[in-house]
């Protein structure tokens, strides 16, 4: 937990579904902004400098693209059109802590907070404590950019991710079963001909109440690097944009933002699922 | 599109509709960073036994032959799973696959009397050789992936 406590007010967890042990394998606090006019290839070591105490690795990878949630009725995130200066690095670099289990991620146009499960066994650190990390390492970022006599960031998005393994055999032990797990696809009559599905994919999107931003739900079966296991992986996306670039917005659309991914995944998923996982 | 998560979203989860409200795929951007992940929606069953082999080679440690060899490098496996997955064959058996000294990989696939021998090398390059009634029938090709050569090496095997 990060010893200066958060200065942009977080307003509780009061009336969000809480659980003892959720299967959340992975979270990301994204802020997207328009390139930074000037940020260039050193300033990722520059940076580095400044965060290489606590984040000693790092790994480069390629660049995410700019989206944005359209506000019309296709459902696209699309990439912002437009002419790109052959000068901006396409490059995205990971600063990473030892246990790797945090990292931080800065691209041109982008700044991420992650927490992942490397061995398996971590607990989850709780949506309080992840997010005064964003604020700080996100100050520390634009003291950085400030120092350097860049611009600040001029923030178009905000992004929540929450990556969920869903363990077969912990409730449930198949694909013919995924009713017990999925709460949107009970059966309202049984199967005549078909058999239990072999696998199962599905892409779900909702459009936030507020008009301002979109939560993206998706199932995929996967097998999980460090263990060998196939699990059904839940991700649940809450993207858009804030009213304004200032921390207070900001940090208002990341809390909605969760707010939708936490409550989307209790109301999607079973009752008897959330009696495994321990639901408050 | 890539992905922010840590996991190795290579094929991130996607779409975009018709505006008729159908959905198919496409792909927009994760942020997550999370260890490796093998999407396994559309395999086949041998495809991700085949898949749960690879990955265990990635706990090899080094000079698990105890002849000095370096552990399986991650190009190898990051490979061999794309090797797998662009396998169109839905019939196939699961290959026999073993480490190789020197960090790679290797499969054997083997129909009637032809046997497909694929090498991943440490590099994550990849090298097929096909065998007929025991004899090798070439000396050993470099196997881009690509659906093409992939389709064309394992119709050879199929045809048997």
């Amino acid at each position: 937990m990060p010893r200066n406590s958060p200065t942009v007010s977080y307003k509780g967890e009061s009336g969000l579904p809480d659980f003892r042990d959720p299967p959340v394998d992975e979270t990301a606090l994204s802020i997207q902004f328009a390139p930074i006019p000037g940020f260039g290839i050193p300033h990722f070591g520059l940076f580095w400098a400044k965060v290489r105490g606590e984040y000693p690795r790092f790994e480069v990878q390629p660049p995410i693209a700019n989206f944005t949630e359209q506000p019309g009725p296709v459902l696209r995130a699309g990439p912002i059109v437009g002419l790109q200066l052959l000068s901006l690095p396409e490059v995205r670099c990971w600063f990473v802590d030892q246990p790797g289990n945090r990292l931080i991620q800065v691209q041109h146009d982008r700044f991420v907070h992650n927490w992942r499960r490397v061995k398996g066994d971590e607990e989850y650190p709780r949506y309080p404590a992840l997010r005064a990390y964003l604020e700080r390492e996100w100050g520390r970022f634009c003291e950085f950019l400030a120092s350097e006599k860049l611009e600040a960031p001029k923030v178009n998005q905000c992004e929540v991710l929450y990556v969920n393994n869903i363990e077969y055999e912990r409730g449930w032990s198949g694909y013919g079963e995924l009713d017990k797990v999925v709460a949107a696809i009970a059966p309202s009559k049984p199967r005549e001909f078909l058999p239990a599905p072999e696998r199962v994919n599905m892409q779900i999107h909702y459009r936030l109440t507020d008009k301002s931003g979109r939560l993206h739900v998706s199932f995929v079966p996967v097998i999980r690097g460090r263990d060998g296991k196939e699990v059904l992986q839940m991700t649940l996306v809450a993207r858009g944009a804030p009213k304004s670039s200032n921390n207070e917005d900001v940090f208002d659309w990341l809390d909605l933002g969760r707010k939708w991914v936490v409550k989307g995944f209790a109301d999607f998923t079973t009752e008897e699922m959330h009696n495994i996982w321990g639901r408050k | 599109m890539r992905s922010a998560a840590a996991t190795n979203w290579s094929s991130d989860p996607s779409w975009e509709t018709d505006g008729a409200g159908s959905a198919f795929s496409t792909t927009y951007p994760s942020t997550s960073s999370s260890n490796m992940v093998v999407r396994v929606g559309t395999f086949n069953e041998w495809q991700v036994k085949a898949i749960k082999k690879v990955l265990g080679f990635r706990g090899l440690p080094q000079n698990w032959d105890s002849y000095g060899s370096a552990a399986i490098t991650q190009s190898a496996v990051t490979a061999a799973i794309s090797l797998l997955g662009m396998i169109p064959l839905a019939t196939l058996p699961t290959p026999r696959a073993v480490p190789v000294s020197g960090g790679g990989i290797q499969f054997e696939w083997a129909k009637g009397q032809r046997e497909l021998e694929v090498e991943v090398r440490p590099t994550g390059a990849i090298e097929i050789l096909k065998v007929e009634n025991g004899l090798p029938v070439n000396d050993g090709e470099d196997l881009s992936l690509t659906e093409a050569q992939i389709e064309q090496a394992f119709s050879w095997l199929y045809a048997a």
